[in-house]
């Protein structure tokens, strides 16, 4: 069972990996996965999809290229997404 | 004299993210002081906290500069892979493998994200992978014989149970003649 500080932070490790990435192109589910384990995370694609549809929920993350197959996701971090990241110091 | 903080134009960052608000050259000189590179070694948190504060009159804290790290090593490692794949992109474009600008967003996303995983620890990610296979398998494998259980209960209690068959005294008298050999 996560708690809601280790949600918090993985949510937190999730928006820092997508911050990083300032190119034209959206981060697919693979490559997301794999970053966030830099932050000692080691999360299944369900958890990671679910955190992502989180934050995009939220605001603070935006699909893109939705355009290409549903199986070929992309992420791209929002300014609020940003902004969230500044204000609290992560 | 205290610094000029630059902001990029395409984001908008807090105040208090000093760090990442600064010029990118000096960003990649805080970079190269803490993580170092071929010239020079890392000189680690606290040496590079009081280095910004002596020599560039910036006022930032260990928790802070390890962040940076992170997120700089992180945003250069993408842009050498944004980079490399508008290389690849044009190549892909002379040679007329590429026709349409929505093959080529295709294409440039898949090649993207293809290099970004490349570029990480091949073995550990697929050591990972692995591991991940096995629990989906097993997962899986679970499953089925809960499914298996399930369908073995449902059969238990719909199946009827088969009444062995009466016989009659005559029959009955044949099959001791045919067990006795006296037939």
């Amino acid at each position: 069972m996560i708690s809601t500080q280790q949600l918090e932070l993985f949510d937190g490790a999730t928006l820092k990996v997508l911050d990083a990435n300032n190119t034209q192109f959206g981060l697919a589910l693979p490559a997301i996965r794999m970053l966030v384990r830099q932050f000692g995370f080691n999360a299944s694609e369900t958890e990671m999809v679910d955190t992502l549809e989180y934050l995009t929920g939220k605001g603070l993350v935006k699909e893109v290229s939705k355009t290409l197959a549903k199986a070929f996701r992309n992420w791209k971090i929002t300014d609020a997404g940003r902004q969230y990241l500044d204000e609290n110091n992560l | 004299m205290k610094l000029k903080i630059d902001k990029d134009p395409n984001r908008k960052p807090h105040a208090r993210a000093v760090l990442k608000n600064l010029p990118k050259t000096l960003q990649a000189e805080v970079y190269e002081h803490l993580a170092g590179s071929e010239k020079m070694m890392g000189q680690g948190l606290q040496s590079t906290t009081n280095w910004l504060k002596d020599t560039k009159n910036i006022n930032t804290n260990n928790t802070s500069l390890s962040t940076f790290r992170k997120w700089y090593g992180l945003r250069v490692r993408f842009n050498d892979t944004g980079e490399l794949v508008k290389e690849m992109m044009e190549k892909c474009k002379k040679q007329g493998l590429i026709k349409t600008v929505e093959q080529e967003r295709r294409v440039a996303q898949i090649f993207f994200n293809r290099l970004t995983i490349d570029k990480q620890d091949p073995e550990l990610w697929a050591l990972v992978e692995n591991v991940n296979l096995d629990i989906d398998k097993s997962d899986r494998e679970n499953q089925r014989v809960k499914m298996e259980k399930e369908e073995h209960k449902l059969t238990l209690k719909t199946k009827k149970p088969v009444k062995k068959k009466e016989i009659t005294a005559d029959e009955r008298q044949l099959r001791i003649r045919q067990i006795l050999g006296t037939e």
